[in-house]
């Protein structure tokens, strides 16, 4: 149990899969305008994170190794994730439509999301067992999120200031605020 | 199509329509694997590689793939052609593959191929698509290449490896960190919009033009559709 | 809309083949070579911990019980070493090594990384420190930088890699 809050914890903090890993950045400049937007799509990819994981070691495990077709993994895995944001996106629309109303936008845009990707490839490759993979992919979102919120609070100070370059408007600031926000994740990151 | 045109397509991805510098694609790889030449010039062409050889096969296929399936199908060929890279470049390059680790297999996800897909490769024949495939895959390669020098020679004091007279001994490690890809990259696109002010179609902001799951995320994104 | 919906899957699946037909014959292709890419490697490792063993290194089938973190167990061609393979994860991430033992005094000649992911500080002293040690790692620099949690998953692996070779009887891997 120790090893599976310690696994969440690295997920969220060390290896923060924006500020550390660097991946998931479309989404993270793209939808961090405002805070509600942030959150709802750090929230969408927690929820995908940690589905697509359930879904991808079954199958990973109990499938592609046995049959000894462990390089089909990359087209196994992007497929399913991409069934599975639409398979949740129908459901969602028919039984949860307020649920739908907030997260439901941002549900197409993960599925090309890299860092859904790599959570699903990544707790193949260390090794995890089942709860641990669970474990990784939920504090890998929740990662995400956190590094949404934080930035979503940053931008609305950056654009609220008149005083920047013509040339350093809009996305230029926006990367050099994203530099300083990752330093703050420098003190977790121990290699 | 006269001989030019081809020229123009092939050139369009090197400078004007830059997919990393000018239309905002595949932000992730160019963060994270700027670090240092070796890893840059590796990913660019790896990437490259597979641009290419998706652009053809989706162009080729354009009439037969029906509409509504056209995503997954993409995904399903770009997907294959990644793997085959991947399994090639481990069998032959192991030092590269095992530097550019789990990023062989994101270039899957990286947006500039499934932007391409859909905004050129579907619409256009199998030169044409090549060209622009190659011409984005080494702008890509390209602009990779430029953040990695700065961040390399200014990082860690090295080029490519090798040890550089001044810069070894005065550098700022902490470029050769997340922050420098971040910090790097916002420069050079602020450089590129200083150069190209008014001359190039230049998105001041992240929009989603580039974003090939635009169409998917229902009017969230439609207003800067509308506008393109 | 039936025509169509039959054409949409009749695609899908002609590409899933063909790729995967095509897939099938790269892996066939590439895969001895990276096999032989992944020996040389374990080769080079292991003349490192014991120069004077000449020729390929000896498999040794690990056993149904055998500690999860050990991946490899190898027997030197002259017999007097044995090569673990250990792979550990402390949470931080995963890190692989190889660690040299010698045969008749059951003793550490020296351990290597290969790769590593976890925190940072493994080569101040603390491999080095591992060393002519014996099961009891007594002597292992405690002080070292790596994170405490990292220090213990690679100490209790390179422990069960002891208490493995010690209660287990052996079959040789014909290569």
């Amino acid at each position: 149990m120790r090893d599976f809050f310690m696994i969440i914890f690295a997920a969220v903090f060390v290896n923060n899969y924006v500020l550390s890993k660097t991946l998931g950045i479309c989404p993270f400049l793209g939808v961090s305008k405002k805070f509600n937007q942030a959150a709802g799509m750090g929230i969408a990819v927690v929820f995908v994170m940690v589905l697509a994981t359930a879904v991808t070691w079954p199958i990973q495990t109990y499938v592609l190794a046995p049959l000894e077709i462990e390089y089909l993994q990359t087209i196994a895995f992007i497929l399913v994730i991409a069934a599975l944001v639409q398979f949740v996106e129908i459901v969602m629309k028919r039984h949860l439509p307020s649920l739908h109303g907030s997260l439901g936008v941002y549900l197409p845009l993960i599925t090309t999301n890299c860092a859904v990707l790599d959570s699903a490839l990544s707790n193949i490759s260390e090794g995890y067992s089942f709860l641990h993979s669970i474990g990784n992919a939920f504090g890998g979102g929740v990662g995400f999120l956190l590094a949404m919120v934080l930035f979503a609070g940053v931008r609305s100070k950056i654009d609220q200031n008149e005083n920047i370059p013509a040339s350093f408007k809009g996305l230029p600031i926006t990367l050099v605020a994203a530099a300083i926000v990752s330093l703050s994740f420098m003190a977790f990151m121990l290699k | 199509m006269t001989q030019n045109s081809k020229m123009s397509i092939f050139l369009k991805g090197l400078i004007k329509e830059n997919p990393v510098l000018v239309l905002m694609l595949g932000t992730c790889p160019t963060i994270a694997k700027s670090n240092n030449v070796f890893n840059a010039l590796g990913l660019g062409l790896c990437t490259a590689i597979v641009l290419i050889l998706s652009n053809m096969a989706i162009s080729a296929m354009r009439k037969i793939i029906p509409d509504k399936v056209r995503i997954p199908c993409y995904i399903l060929l770009i997907a294959g052609f990644v793997t085959l890279i991947q399994m090639l470049v481990h069998a032959y390059f192991d030092e590269m593959y095992e530097r550019l680790g789990s990023f062989i297999a994101l270039i899957v996800v990286n947006c500039i191929i499934l932007g391409r897909a859909e905004m050129f490769a579907s619409k256009n024949n199998i030169v044409d698509s090549m060209l622009d495939g190659a011409g984005m895959g080494l702008g890509f390669t390209g602009a990779l290449l430029c953040i990695a020098t700065i961040r390399e020679v200014l990082g860690a004091g090295q080029f490519f490896g090798y040890d550089l007279p001044f810069f070894s001994t005065y550098h700022f490690p902490l470029l050769q960190k997340t922050f420098g890809g971040f910090l790097v990259f916002g420069i050079m696109i602020a450089i590129v919009t200083k150069l190209t002010a008014g001359k190039a179609p230049l998105k001041k902001d992240f929009a989603c033009q580039g974003c090939p799951s635009a169409h998917l995320c229902h009017g969230e994104c439609k207003e800067e559709k509308e506008v393109k | 809309m039936n025509k169509e919906y039959i054409r949409s899957v009749v695609v899908v699946v002609c590409i899933c083949l063909v790729m995967g037909l095509a897939l099938a014959l790269c892996y066939h292709i590439t895969q001895p070579r990276i096999e032989a890419n992944e020996l040389k490697k374990l080769n080079e490792a292991i003349r490192e911990l014991f120069p004077a063993s000449v020729g390929d290194p000896i498999e040794i089938a690990l056993t149904p019980d055998a500690p999860k973190t050990l991946k490899n167990l190898y027997k030197t061609a002259d017999g007097k070493g044995y090569v673990a393979k250990i792979n550990t994860n402390s949470g931080f991430g995963q890190s692989t090594f190889t660690v040299g033992i010698d045969a008749a005094t059951m003793k550490i000649v020296g351990i290597k990384c290969i790769s590593y992911g976890d925190s940072v500080g493994l080569d101040d002293g603390y491999l080095p420190s591992y060393s002519g040690q014996d099961k009891a790692l007594a002597d292992v620099v405690s002080s070292a930088s790596p994170a405490k949690k990292t220090k213990a998953t690679i100490e209790a692996a390179v422990r069960d890699v002891f208490t493995y070779l010690e209660n287990t009887e052996f079959e040789e891997v014909a290569q």
